[in-house]
C-alpha cells in the first residue's frame, strides 16, 4: 500500500502533435496527493483539469513527465479507480438497470449491487427508463453510481455537480462523501465554479494555464496566507512578504500575502477565507506558485519502483 | 414490479462480463443478422419447393410463352436466376461486416466518448478490443455459415455430378472457408479502420469500401495467379476432329491453349485457324514444334481454397495485431 493517492512529476501534455507550436494543455505539472483526501481541483475553464484527470484515469499519456497512481502506473490500477469524464459518458441504449449490470460484469468481485441500486433509487429513477431518456442530472446520478458501486480506492469526478439542481447536488454529495469516508476514499472533484466543493474538500489544486498554482491541504493553504489591511506606501510595510494581490478599498489598503515573519504594526491582519484566496490567484496570475509539504513530490518517490515500495 | 426487483431481474443470462456487455450494446445488429438468415432460408425453402411443385412445362415453347411463375418463365428459371444472384450478394458480406464492426462497434465508442466509461473498469482496454473482436469473429461466422449452406441448397437442383461453376466469382467463395476467411478479415479490417478514423460514418464507409475490395480483387486474379496444369504433346495436332487433341475433363478449368514454335514462343490456339480457316492444318513457317494446354482439374479446388483461406487468415491475424498496437498507443 501506499499513502499516495496520484503523484505527479513533472507532467506535460500537449495535444495536436509537436508540429503545432504551443498547445499544452498540461506543463510541468507536480504535485502530490495524499491517500484518503477529498480534493477540490479548482481552475477556469481550458487549465487543464480535465487532462489532469484523465492523466490519472489512464486514458491519456503524458507526453513528458509521469503519473502515478495508487503507487502504480495508471493502467495497472484501473480495478481500484473510478472516473466520471464531464459530459457523464454512458451506454444510451442501455437501460438504467442495465447500465448497473454493465457495472457488475466490468467489474466482478469488487462490484457493490446495493450501494449503486441505492443511489439510483433515491433519485426515483425508473430502472427500465433507457439512459437517452433521463435527464442531465438522472445521467450525473447514474454516472455516480456506476462509479460508486465500483467501490473504488480512488473516485476522479469530472464537474460531477454541474448538471444537478441544489437539492440532488446536496443529496449526492452527502451519500458520496459518506462512502468515502466510510471507505477511506479518496476522492477528486474538479470545479471550475470556486468554492462550490471547497465546503466539502480538505485539499486543493488550483490549476492554471497547465501548472499547480496552489496545492495542499486547505487549512495549510490558508494558514499560508494573511489579508491585512491599512493605510500607507504598500511596498515599505509589505516588503519582506509575498503579496499575492492588492486593492485600494474604502479603508485604504487591502492585499493578500504570504506572509514571511511577522506584519509591520499599523496593519490589520484577518485570517482570508479560501474564496479569498482563490480569487486573488485567479486575478493575479503572475503570483508564485505554492505547493505545502503536503502536496509535494517527494524526493526519490517520483520513480515508479520506489512509490510502489513507499 | 418494485424497481429495486427490476434491478435484479437483469442478471440473469448465461453471457458474463465483457461479453455481456458486448452482446448487449449491439443487441439490435445481432437481431438485425439473425432476420436476415431467417428471411434468405424462408425465400430458399419457398423457391425450393415452388420449383418442385411447378416442374417447367414449356421450356421449349415458341414465340410468346405465357408467363408460369411470378413473372418467369418458370419456378425453376426463378430458383435458377435467384441462386446466381445469391452468389453475388454473398461477396457484399465482407462490405457489411467490415463497416459494422468499424462504424457502431468500434468508431462510434470513440466518437461518443462512451470508450472512456469502458475503459475505465476493471477490464483493460485490450481486453474491451479482444472481446469485440471475439463477439464479432462468431457473430461473423454465425451468419456467413447459414447463408453458405442456404446457397448450396438453392443451387443443389442444377448441380450433377459435374461441378458447375466452381470457378465462378462468388459460387466459388460460397463453398464456406474463403468467405468466412473474408468476414473475418472483414472484422480485423473493420476494428483497425474503426480504431483509426474514429469517427463512425467515415469508418463505416473505409472499412466497408476495403473489405469488398479484397474479395474482389483476389477474384479477379485468383486463377492467373495459382499455378496452372498444363499438357503438352509433340507437333501441331492441338485439335483432332471436333476437339483438343486431350480431354481435360468437363469439371476442368480451361485457361489457356495454343502452340509452341521452335523458338520456344507461345502461339494462341487459333494461330493456325487464322491462316488456312483449319484448325487441324498448320503452315509450316510458323515452325510449330508441339502444343499445350494450360488448366485448372477440379483437384486445383481445393488448393485454392486452402490457400486462399490461409493468406486471408493471416492477413487478418496482422490486421488484428495492428489494431491492438494502435489500440496500445491511443489508450494508455
Amino acid at each position: 500500500m501506499t499513502d499516495t493517492a496520484i503523484e505527479a512529476a513533472a507532467l506535460g501534455k500537449r495535444f495536436g502533435g509537436p508540429s503545432r507550436s504551443g498547445g499544452w494543455a498540461l506543463r510541468d505539472c507536480s504535485f502530490r496527493l495524499p491517500a484518503a483526501s477529498i480534493c477540490a481541483v479548482v481552475g477556469p475553464n481550458g487549465a487543464g483539469k480535465s487532462t489532469l484527470l484523465a492523466h490519472a484515469a489512464g486514458l491519456l499519456e503524458p507526453t513528458e513527465g509521469t503519473v502515478t497512481v495508487l503507487g502504480a502506473h495508471p493502467s495497472a490500477t484501473r480495478e481500484r479507480i473510478a472516473y466520471v469524464a464531464q459530459d457523464k459518458p454512458l451506454y444510451p441504449q442501455l437501460t438504467v438497470a442495465e447500465t448497473l449490470r454493465l457495472g457488475l460484469e466490468l467489474n466482478p468481485g469488487r462490484w457493490d449491487a446495493s450501494l449503486a441500486e441505492r443511489i439510483v433509487t433515491d433519485g426515483d429513477l425508473d430502472p427500465r427508463a433507457r439512459i437517452r431518456a433521463l435527464s442531465g442530472g438522472q445521467r450525473t446520478r447514474v454516472a455516480l453510481a456506476l462509479a460508486l458501486g465500483k467501490r473504488p480506492e480512488l473516485l476522479l469526478l469530472d464537474e460531477p455537480m454541474a448538471d444537478l439542481d441544489p437539492l440532488a447536488r446536496h443529496q449526492l454529495m452527502g451519500t458520496l462523501l459518506a462512502e468515502a469516508a466510510e471507505q477511506g476514499t479518496t476522492v477528486v472533484m474538479s470545479s471550475h465554479i470556486l468554492g462550490e466543493l471547497a465546503h466539502a474538500c480538505d485539499f486543493l489544486l488550483l490549476v492554471g494555464e497547465g501548472r499547480i498554482r496552489l496545492g495542499g491541504a486547505i487549512d495549510d493553504l490558508v494558514a499560508a496566507h494573511r489579508l491585512v489591511t491599512g493605510r500607507g506606501p504598500l511596498t515599505d510595510a509589505l516588503a519582506p512578504h509575498t503579496v499575492i494581490e492588492s486593492r485600494a478599498t474604502g479603508r485604504g489598503l487591502t492585499a493578500l500575502i504570504r506572509p514571511a515573519g511577522p506584519v509591520a504594526p499599523g496593519w490589520e491582519t484577518a485570517e482570508p477565507s479560501l474564496e479569498d484566496i482563490l480569487l486573488a490567484h485567479l486575478r493575479s496570475p503572475d503570483a508564485p506558485a505554492l505547493l505545502t509539504p503536503s502536496a509535494s513530490v517527494r524526493s526519490g518517490s517520483s520513480d515508479m519502483s520506489a512509490a510502489v515500495t513507499g | 414490479m418494485s424497481a429495486s426487483a427490476t434491478l435484479r431481474r437483469t442478471s440473469g443470462g448465461r453471457l458474463r462480463g465483457p461479453y455481456w456487455t458486448t452482446v448487449r450494446l449491439h443487441r439490435p445488429i445481432l437481431w438485425t443478422g439473425l432476420a436476415l438468415v431467417i428471411a434468405a432460408a424462408a425465400v430458399a425453402v419457398f423457391l425450393r419447393v415452388s420449383a418442385a411443385a411447378f416442374p417447367e412445362k414449356q421450356w421449349n415453347c415458341i414465340g410468346a410463352c405465357p408467363d408460369t411463375f411470378l413473372g418467369f418463365a418458370s419456378a425453376s428459371v426463378l430458383l435458377e436466376t435467384f441462386a446466381d444472384f445469391f452468389a453475388v450478394a454473398l461477396l457484399f458480406l465482407p462490405l457489411l461486416i467490415g463497416a459494422v464492426v468499424a462504424g457502431p462497434m468500434i468508431a462510434r465508442e470513440l466518437e461518443s466518448g462512451t470508450y472512456r466509461l469502458a475503459w475505465t473498469q476493471s477490464a483493460s482496454p485490450a481486453r474491451w478490443l479482444a472481446t469485440k473482436l471475439a463477439v464479432a469473429a462468431i457473430a461473423a461466422t454465425a451468419l456467413v455459415l447459414p447463408l453458405v449452406g442456404i446457397f448450396q441448397f438453392l443451387r443443389a437442383p442444377f448441380t450433377g455430378p459435374v461441378n458447375r461453376g466452381w470457378v465462378q466469382r462468388g459460387v466459388f467463395e460460397a463453398y464456406g472457408p474463403v468467405l468466412i476467411a473474408y468476414s473475418l478479415l472483414a472484422v480485423a479490417i473493420g476494428a483497425l479502420v474503426g480504431l483509426l478514423v474514429r469517427r463512425t460514418l467515415p469508418a463505416m464507409a473505409i472499412a466497408g469500401v476495403v473489405s469488398l475490395s479484397m474479395p474482389m480483387a483476389v477474384g479477379t486474379v485468383r486463377w492467373d495467379v495459382f499455378p496452372v496444369r498444363t499438357v503438352t504433346g509433340e507437333g501441331s495436332g492441338l485439335f483432332v476432329g471436333a476437339g483438343r487433341a486431350v480431354d481435360i475433363g468437363r469439371d476442368s478449368f480451361l485457361m489457356q491453349s495454343g502452340y509452341v514454335t521452335a523458338s520456344g514462343e507461345r502461339l494462341p490456339y487459333n494461330a493456325c485457324w487464322r491462316r488456312t480457316r483449319d484448325m487441324e492444318t498448320c503452315p509450316a513457317d510458323l515452325n510449330i514444334t508441339s502444343w499445350y494446354i494450360d488448366f485448372h482439374p477440379h483437384s486445383h479446388f481445393w488448393w485454392v481454397t486452402f490457400a486462399e483461406t490461409a493468406i486471408m487468415l493471416a492477413l487478418a491475424a496482422a490486421a488484428a495485431w495492428a489494431a491492438f498496437r494502435l489500440l496500445r498507443r491511443s489508450a494508455v
